[in-house]
């Protein structure tokens, strides 16, 4: 399976990937989930 | 009958037809590359399985499993700082791709649960020995501990009622599926080592407790909760996998085997509500009477 059809390789395919999946999830869980993930139920 | 032969024969040959040479290629605008970004992410993301799919090749993944579930906690503990759940999170998600990629959903599964089960033990231990210091590195579960003591001892618990728990579990749902598709699991795999230790303090907490030490952690790791975890085990790697689909635009599973672990999922989901309502005061008059 080729992985750089959309061009995922380099550097900056990797900036992107830490600003989407890490800084993006970082932003969304801290103004959404926090509100949105109900507390834990037993 | 039309002679094709002579048609052709006589017709003129064709040209090909010669692109104008001032066309050119239209330079990309900021909302084509803005729209290729997600794409760029999903290859890396793909990318990354490529390079973790390896470590957990034959039966390295139960190692791995293992690390991942035990390391984390006790650095935590060594140093008595928390974070080890959002660190194992991340280390289980970079694996879980590998495993995703290759459509590896036994190995995955037993991945995830084997990491819960060795995570599980080690803070169940941790717990036990040292519950003062080990509360400090598992938020909320001190707290959590004295709701559960209420509750075993009173039989009341707004959260317990039907109306409340209903809303709040779908709820559970939706948002675990909308943060397990946009973290590719890492969200979801945190809020679930933080859910799964307020259970392992309280476990430890009731161990110390009781009369009958095995009455008290097989009744004490609810039967509904441990439903809960399977489904969510099984909906998680599924919603990966669908999430890395989508993200890389690749095709990684069939929609026969994405049905056949949505309907377990959700399956194991419906099953810990009916255990919850069959069971809840059978469970907890047993664990009442076991109290020391």
């Amino acid at each position: 399976m080729s992985d750089d059809d959309e061009g995922g390789s380099g550097l900056m395919g990797w900036v992107i990937f830490i600003l989407i999946f890490g800084v993006g999830n970082a932003i969304l869980y801290f103004t959404t989930g926090i509100f949105i993930i109900p507390i834990p139920r037993r | 009958m039309i002679d094709t032969d002579r048609c052709q024969a006589t017709l003129p040959a064709r040209e090909p037809i010669a692109a104008p040479r001032h066309a050119v290629k239209p330079a990309p605008t900021f909302l084509s590359k803005l729209m290729r970004l997600p794409r760029v992410a999903g290859s890396c993301a793909l990318r990354l399985g490529g390079i973790t799919a390896p470590l957990c090749r034959g039966g390295w993944w139960i190692a791995w499993a293992i690390a991942i579930g035990i390391l984390p906690v006790m650095i935590s503990f060594a140093f008595g700082i928390p974070g080890h759940q959002w660190f194992s999170a991340l280390l289980l998600a970079a694996l879980c791709l590998g495993l995703v990629r290759e459509d590896a959903w036994f190995r995955g599964m037993g991945l995830i649960g084997l990491t819960f089960a060795a995570h599980s033990v080690v803070v169940i231990a941790l717990s036990t020995a040292a519950p003062q210091r080990t509360s400090a590195i598992l938020p909320h579960a001190n707290a959590y501990w004295q709701k559960q003591q209420t509750w075993i001892k009173t039989g009341e618990d707004p959260e317990y009622r039907l109306e409340a728990w209903v809303p709040a579990h779908l709820q559970l749902l939706a948002a675990s599926s909308l943060f397990t598709f946009t973290s590719l699991g890492t969200v979801t795999f945190g809020q679930g080592f933080y859910e799964v230790d307020l259970m392992n303090f309280y476990n430890a907490q009731l161990l110390a407790r009781s009369q009958s030490l095995p009455l008290a952690l097989l009744l004490g790791w609810h039967v509904w909760s441990v439903l809960r975890g399977l489904g969510y085990l099984v909906l998680t790697f599924e919603i990966i996998s669908l999430s890395l689909a989508v993200w890389s635009g690749k095709r990684l599973s069939s929609w026969r085997t994405r049905a056949g672990r949505w309907g377990a999922g959700l399956g194991l989901l419906a099953a810990d509500g009916v255990a919850k309502f069959l069971l809840l005061d059978v469970v907890r008059q047993q664990l009442e009477i076991n109290l020391l």
